[in-house]
């Protein structure tokens, strides 16, 4: 069951915020040149790996904006093991990025930070959130290798059972 | 954790990586569409656009100036924008299609109660079917039983007076006679009583049919008028009849029949009008159908009664007029019958309108 302060973070544009935050740090670093910045989002991103609900930007969005009575479709930018499974993806590449910019392979580095900074831009703009489909599609690959469990709710897995038949 | 199913709502797209989510299931289940991923147009779009942002980018990795960052932000946000717009396009698509779903499921929901409250009424019909038949039955028994019970005896009693007044018994003086010749013509009677119920106890049930030919319905409001003067006048009771000599008011019915419902309405109207007041019959054509008005200035009736005034045995004041209650339900059954319908104007204290409305051509 979700709890109050999940209903608001899924169905509100808390989470809405917090991916244009994210965005913004990066284009940032990317318009500047100040990696530092990157940093930010990779903070971020950090803390969402560790819980679905440490994600500083939604929970001050959700003190301010009344808990919505319904939400629209594409509001969900929060779930629990996807999330965390695309951010534990994008801790990885973010890492690798920032890492190849401080060690003076900017090019190559801003290239890599490019592809999560596209997802934080159009995660919240048109719901497409590249962490979260390579988090999907690498579970399915594992599920039909026997490898992982599939799950209904939670775990952003895809059935393919029924497809299959 | 529940194994996946997808029985609650059978259009599920398992396959939908965008996740676009709806009320009954919010972890990334798209609820709507049933399109596989390769063949998502959302799918391929976002894909694009995400292609899109990094190349938007990627001039920023080798060139400072500030022109080059303002056509990357310029593009940025056309994208996004873009985006944002063709996103809310497929959403509200989406979100349509859901209702669609949602109405689809309401209306087979309907039609199953529907289908179901039909079945009840057949079940109830049928059973009132059968018990009418066993009715039936146990009606056409008891006739018989009854029958031969007091014809048998009935038949006794003939045959003895018949000896006595035969003198089998001895010769019978004239007052013995009298009477012996009493209890013979009575037995008689009753047992042809019996026989009469019985004939009517084995015949087939009624059909109601109309004997159609054309009727001028003036003529006849005329007649039924005239019929029914006598009783007018004695009630003090103004009856009179107005057909337009302009007005063709003939059509094709049965003319016993449409005489009863005249009876009917007008002898209603003189029942309900005290003395001193009036009733007038009004025939007029409109259109296709003739239309029979009644119009008395009587008690009228309540606004309660109104709804239930053709309602078999159902009396509105019952006090001081004798009746049945069942006249105005054999006038609205007659005149349907005839493809028409009554219609009852009424205001308590100032007087009701019946009117009977026939198509001009046979029902």
């Amino acid at each position: 069951m979700l709890s109050a302060l999940d209903k608001r973070l899924q169905y509100g544009p808390g989470m809405r915020v917090q991916r244009m935050a994210e965005a913004l740090f990066l284009i940032g670093a990317f318009f500047t040149g100040d990696i530092h910045l990157a940093y930010v989002t990779l903070a971020l991103t950090i803390l969402q790996a560790l819980s679905p609900r440490f994600v500083p930007f939604a929970l001050v969005v959700s003190l301010f904006v009344p808990e919505p009575k319904e939400h629209r479709l594409s509001d969900l930018y929060f779930d629990f093991a996807g999330t965390r499974g695309a951010c534990a993806i994008s801790i990885f590449v973010q890492g690798g990025g920032i890492w190849l910019v401080s060690n003076g392979h900017e090019i190559l580095g801003y290239a890599i930070l490019s592809v999560p900074t596209a997802s934080f831009v159009l995660a919240p703009t048109v719901g497409f959130c590249c962490g979260c489909a390579v988090y999907v599609g690498m579970r399915d690959l594992l599920a039909r290798a026997g490898v992982v469990k599939r799950y209904a709710n939670g775990a952003c897995d895809i059935e393919t059972t029924a497809h299959r038949q | 954790m529940a194994p996946v199913t997808s029985k609650r709502l059978p259009i599920v797209n398992d396959n939908c990586a965008l996740r676009r989510n709806v009320a009954v299931q919010p972890y990334g289940r798209c609820s709507v569409c049933s399109l596989k991923l390769r063949q998502c147009h959302a799918w391929q779009s976002s894909a694009m656009s995400f292609v899109l942002v990094m190349m938007i980018l990627a001039p920023l990795f080798v060139h400072d100036a500030w022109a080059v960052k303002l056509t990357v932000a310029t593009s940025l946000v056309l994208l996004v924008v873009q985006g944002m717009a063709n996103h809310k396009k497929t959403d509200d698509l989406i979100f349509g299609q859901h209702e669609l779903a949602q109405a689809r499921t309401n209306l087979e929901a309907q039609v199953a109660a529907r289908t179901e409250s039909l079945r009840q009424t057949n079940i109830a019909l049928a059973r009132a079917n059968l018990e009418l038949e066993e009715l039936a039955r146990r009606r056409e028994k008891m006739v018989l039983e009854v029958s031969h019970d007091l014809r048998t005896p009935l038949t006794s009693v003939k045959g003895a007076a018949q000896n006595l007044l035969d003198g089998i018994a001895g010769k019978l003086d004239e007052s013995q006679r009298e009477y012996v010749e009493i209890v013979r013509d009575h037995s008689e009677r009753l047992i042809g009583a019996i026989n009469k119920l019985l004939d009517t106890a084995r015949q087939p049930e009624p059909t109601v049919g109309l004997a159609l030919a054309p009727v001028d319905l003036g003529v006849l409001a005329k007649d039924v008028a005239r019929s029914l003067l006598p009783i007018a006048e004695e009630r003090g009771v103004a009856l009179e009849v107005e057909v337009p000599a302009t007005d063709d008011t003939k059509t094709v019915a049965d003319a016993d029949k449409l005489r009863k419902v005249m009876e009917n309405l007008v002898g209603n109207a003189l029942k309900f009008t005290d003395r001193g007041g009036s009733v007038r019959v009004a025939v007029a054509k409109t259109g296709a159908e003739v239309r029979v008005s009644v119009e008395d200035t009587g008690v009228g009736i309540d606004e309660k009664d109104l709804s239930r005034v053709f309602d078999r045995f159902h009396r509105a004041r019952s006090e001081d007029r004798p009746g049945s209650g069942l006249g105005l339900a054999i006038t609205r059954d007659l005149v349907r019958l005839h493809g028409g319908e009554v219609t009852v104007n009424s205001r308590p204290g100032k007087g009701s309108t019946f009117s009977a409305i026939l198509p001009r051509t046979a029902a």
